[in-house]
């Protein structure tokens, strides 16, 4: 797993050292990626079993207990089929869409990198692990959609992209962090394993990854990125929106809806309403698309609407259904993007109202769109049509509802579909300019790639039953239930039947009356437009939060120093208060003090008091040098004889420093103390916290101190007797190195900061 | 830990951070000043009340004061002196060059505190092509 | 007004006083390993001598009664001071180890004192070394004419 990883790395580094040179083979080296994974899934398909799935640990930072750990069963094993035959095809595909150069070799490189932190996340077994490579598909994707950068719509869309399932990801981080330390392991399999009791917190927790998955996959209502990102060049989009980073909101939900409905009681109704409305509202939007490549936009929104609530739904048999519609979707998504994808190569525009007449000027890729679009519409002989019945079957032995809704969405599916394959190859509407009259069809991997995807969903139509294997293998691996569904030719007369071809008749309905469904997606989008839109909310969240942040800096950072010194001091007063709020910990109870403490000390406050009324710039020199040698006398009182001579001397020599200086300064301050009142509340404040948290500390000390060790040693180990010295120069004798070391820093700093200047002062008088 | 010795503590504390929120540099180094000796203070309260010095001398019985307050107070108050020299030097520097040893609001804060940035709204999405109504 | 005439009465005096203090703070060194005392407090007795100089003749008495570079001293202390610890450093391990304690205590004993008393000659070093150099160049004359010159 980790050559896989390293593999993708290695590709995408080569490719881009050599980016000048290397030319068309940027694509085939990187083909390289997707077909070792390829390879290595196909190679460990019959190893990989559900008792011992594939397992590798590679250690990372051991320190924060963060490993490598992979753990592929046969449920990762259909994400990496998908990823791998997707993105083979895909990258041969762009080596003929593109052309040759430094930057179309820089994407290579990226999609390279994309492809290869889709496989870590997918392998991933540590929930930190899969969330690093989870950011590696948004930061490769964010550089992907936004390829050209020179127009502004592509960087917009990009950081869209970007800030969406970025934020979901962090939510999910936090999601993430929750879910650990309220089970105990960061582990997939341990979590999964031994879900944790559902408290607020583990509910959080479940939120909050829900949120992550649902901006990666583009649900409702975070779907609006999706549609943006079409900025992408189409081979980006074709390898993200069908094989891999929507997938990964999918792989999430259900490699973890086990674990969440065990430890919730709303999951499963809580991905139900995201996956429907999803799903209608997908369709529906692409139902009033005239760009081809947005129209398959919305259609992958409805799409992976309904595959995120049937993988979501937890451990039932629903999952079965999810991953071959998963199949399904990724064979012929992908290759209609790139349908898309060739037709704007050929005939330089994907507006449905402008292209005309493709069907007979590319008469094969018409023929290779047929039969994806038949799949999308799950016709049958279809792989669509057999996955789509397996996902129905499932919803019917669940409750009836559900399975109507998904049919209500699937009436919106085939009549997009039909307006997709009409748009594209049919004739152009009254009003536009024709375009595509002398596209002709390209002989190379713009139609073969497409073509590969579509004729593997033919094929895999007529004969579903060899990928039933795999889809039961990977459903029994998340849920435990073996025979969940079946992937049959012909399902024979069950009621999932009646449900899909009702659906396709009417959908087929709406196609033939097009002007019916124009009307009413016209009536409806009178009134919906008046409704908040996902691209509308969020044109308008950036701002607000821009200028959000602009007021809340501008009122922290307000450039006054004493304002800085009274935020810092407040909140160093606040949060242990708040800690404390509960209950005041033990109080030490303070001895009176004896008579020579209590002179020493009034002598000191007295000294300190005068401070704040003195204007002298000497005087207040004079009472901080009393305070020092004030204190001085503490020490010796409380046993400190080397203290009370060190303070004495330190005191002597600051107020000599002090002298030095003020000889330049005016005698008194200019302005007396300001503004008073807040500042003496503030000053109160600190001394009472202060007051009450020695009170607080010094009962925490508890006995069996180092310094009893530190008084047992001093002879024996150092042969000293005045302890504090033998702990300074020699129990901590490396302390003591760091402190003369600063001190040497400071004084030669002083000098340097003083000397020249007050050279050249006095050369100026 | 006596009474009458925290409350110095707590004066000191009190003092020493109004001065810190004075403009004037070196009352703001008085202020330091005072706040390091109410922390040392605070520190030594830790240890034993008044006892015999920590020095093991030979066949000496009874107690003998906490030696670890006592070694860390000790570097922090040498540390202190060498702190308050860099700060001294500071104001020196800042009056010989500027006139005054006040501490000015930063005029590029206030600058961008006063202003509002509107931001621009992030530019139109992939343009939609919907259905003309 | 910046040249101050040192006061050779003063002076004489404060040289009369150096020798004494200068032993004083010689003696803190030597006995604080095992008396109240030790590198810190000699080092500052040490510098209030400066200091006395200062006050009699301004920085040229300085330079005439400590006849060294400030940095010299701050660089000496330092590096003694790092030697003592990395020397100490290997042959400390290794006696706890072998632990042949009992047996060769004398012999350890002292050497382990004439290695924490080189650590301690280290930080005297220094702290003389930065308070001299605090003393020269924050007491540096000259520039007592600035505010007239403003």
């Amino acid at each position: 797993m980790i050559v896989l990883l390293l593999l993708h790395l290695l590709l995408a580094v080569g490719v881009l050292l050599y980016r000048r040179r290397i030319g068309r083979a940027a694509w085939i080296v990187s083909a390289v990626g997707p077909l070792a994974v390829l390879g290595w899934s196909l190679a460990n398909l019959s190893g990989i079993t559900r008792e011992a799935p594939y397992e590798q640990n590679v250690e990372w930072v051991p320190s924060l207990d963060l490993a490598l750990q992979f753990r592929v069963d046969q449920y990762s094993l259909v994400f990496l089929l998908v990823v791998a035959v997707a993105g083979a095809l895909i990258f041969l595909f762009a080596g003929s869409y593109f052309s040759v150069g430094p930057r179309v070799a820089t994407f290579a490189a990226t999609m390279t990198l994309f492809g290869g932190a889709m496989v870590g996340l997918v392998g991933a077994d540590h929930l930190l692990a899969l969330f690093v490579f989870w950011e590696l598909t948004t930061i490769s994707s964010y550089l992907l959609i936004g390829f050209d950068d020179h127009r502004a719509q592509a960087r917009s869309a990009a950081l869209h992209a970007a800030i969406v399932t970025g934020a979901g990801g962090l939510a999910m981080l936090g999601g993430f962090v929750l879910l650990a330390s309220e089970s105990g392991s960061y582990l997939i399999s341990e979590i999964v394993a031994a879900p944790p009791a559902p408290t607020p917190a583990v509910t959080a927790a479940w939120i909050l990854i829900l949120v992550g998955a649902a901006t990666k996959s583009a649900q409702v209502p975070f779907h609006s990125w999706l549609p943006g990102a079409m900025a992408a060049p189409t081979p980006a989009s074709a390898f993200l929106h069908s094989a891999t980073m929507v997938k990964a909101g999918i792989f999430l939900v259900g490699r973890l809806a086990p674990a969440a409905v065990a430890s919730t009681s709303w999951w499963e109704i809580a991905i139900f309403t995201i996956g429907f409305s999803t799903m209608v509202l997908g369709g529906w939007r692409a139902l009033r698309q005239n760009d081809l490549k947005l129209l398959l936009a919305f259609g992958t929104v409805s799409q992976l609407g309904f595959i995120f609530l049937l993988v979501g739904a937890g451990p039932s048999g629903l999952l079965f259904g999810g991953l071959a519609l998963l199949i399904a979707h990724a064979l012929f998504k992908a290759a209609l993007f790139l349908v898309v994808g060739a037709i704007d190569h050929e005939a330089g525009t994907r507006d449905i109202r402008r292209l005309s007449g493709l069907r007979r000027s590319m008469p094969a890729l018409f023929w290779v769109a047929t039969l994806a679009s038949m799949s999308m519409a799950a016709v049958p002989l279809t792989f669509g049509f057999a996955a789509k019945e397996a996902a129905f079957d499932s919803l019917v032995s669940r409750a009836t509802p559900l399975v109507a809704t998904a049919a209500v969405a699937s009436v919106l599916t085939v009549a997009y579909t039909g307006r997709f394959l009409i748009g594209a190859f049919g004739r152009h509407q009254a009003g536009g300019e024709p375009i595509g009259v002398g596209a002709r069809t390209p002989n190379n991997w713009l139609l073969w790639s497409p073509l590969g995807l579509s004729a593997v969903g033919v094929v895999l139509g007529l004969v579903p039953q060899v990928l039933f294997e795999l889809v039961d293998r990977a459903t029994a691996a998340v849920t435990g239930i073996t025979d969940a569904g079946k992937l049959v030719l012909w399902p024979g007369w069950v009621p999932a039947l009646a449900w899909s071809m009702l659906s396709l008749a009417a959908g087929a309905f709406l196609v033939w009356r097009s002007e019916l469904s124009t009307a009413a997606t016209s009536a409806v989008g009178r009134f919906s437009e008046r409704l908040p839109s996902g691209e509308g909310v969020f044109r308008r969240a950036i701002p607000a939060l821009l200028t959000f942040a602009d007021r809340s800096s501008g009122l922290l950072q307000n450039g006054s120093l004493p304002a800085y010194v009274t935020t810092i001091l407040l909140v160093a007063v606040t949060v242990p208060t708040i800690a404390v709020l509960g209950g005041l910990p033990p109080l030490t109870s303070p001895r009176v003090g004896t008579v020579l403490e209590w002179s020493l000390g009034l002598l000191i406050a007295g000294f300190a008091a005068s401070l704040i009324f003195v204007r002298r710039r000497f005087a207040t020199v004079i009472l901080l040098g009393g305070v020092g040698y004030g204190i001085a006398g503490l020490y010796g009182v409380l046993g400190g004889p080397d203290l009370s001579l060190t303070q004495l001397l330190v005191e002597t020599l600051v107020i000599a420093l002090f002298a030095f200086v003020l000889r330049h300064l005016p005698a008194a301050f200019a302005k007396p103390a300001t503004a008073r009142i807040q500042r003496l509340i503030v000053a109160a404040i600190v001394g009472a916290f202060i007051f009450v948290g020695g009170l607080v500390v010094n009962a925490a000390r508890s006995p069996g101190t180092v310094s009893e060790t530190y008084l047992a040693d001093a002879v024996p180990e150092a042969a000293g007797s005045n302890v504090v010295n033998v702990i300074l120069v020699d129990f901590r004798a490396f302390d003591t190195l760091g402190e003369i070391t600063v001190l040497v820093a400071a004084a030669l700093g002083a000098a340097g900061l003083v000397l020249p200047v007050i050279r050249r002062s006095a050369e100026r008088s | 830990m006596s009474l009458v010795s925290l409350a110095v503590v707590a004066v000191l504390f009190s003092i020493g951070t109004y001065l810190i929120l004075q403009r004037a540099l070196s009352r703001i180094i008085i202020g330091l000043g005072l706040l390091s000796h109410g922390a040392n203070l605070l520190i030594m309260l830790s240890g034993t009340g008044p006892a015999a010095p920590p020095v093991l001398a030979e066949g000496s019985v009874g107690p003998v004061a906490d030696p670890l307050p006592q070694a860390m107070v000790l570097t922090a108050i040498v540390i202190t002196f060498g702190i308050t020299a860099f700060l001294l030097a500071l104001a020196l520097r800042s009056y010989l060059l500027t006139g005054n040893d006040e501490v000015e609001d930063d005029i590029e804060d206030r600058r961008i505190a006063r202003e509002q940035h509107v931001p621009d709204p992030v530019p139109h999405e992939v343009e939609m092509h919907e259905v003309p109504l | 007004m910046n040249s101050r005439r040192p006061s050779p009465i003063l002076e004489a005096g404060v040289v009369a006083v150096l020798g004494p203090l200068l032993l004083f703070s010689l003696y803190l060194l030597l006995a604080g390993h095992n008396q109240p005392g030790g590198g810190f407090a000699g080092g500052l007795v040490a510098s209030v001598g400066i200091l006395l100089a200062w006050a009699a003749g301004g920085p040229d008495g300085v330079s005439r009664a400590v006849p060294v570079r400030s940095t010299a001293l701050m660089g000496t202390g330092l590096v003694l001071a790092v030697l003592v610890g990395l020397g100490s450093a290997l042959p400390g391990l290794s006696f706890l180890e072998s632990g042949f304690v009992e047996v060769s205590l004398p012999g350890i004993a002292k050497i382990k004192l004439v290695s924490a008393l080189l650590f301690d000659v280290g930080v005297y070093l220094v702290i003389i070394g930065i308070t001299l150099g605090l003393i020269v160049s924050l007491g540096e004359e000259g520039a007592e004419g600035t505010e007239e010159a403003k």
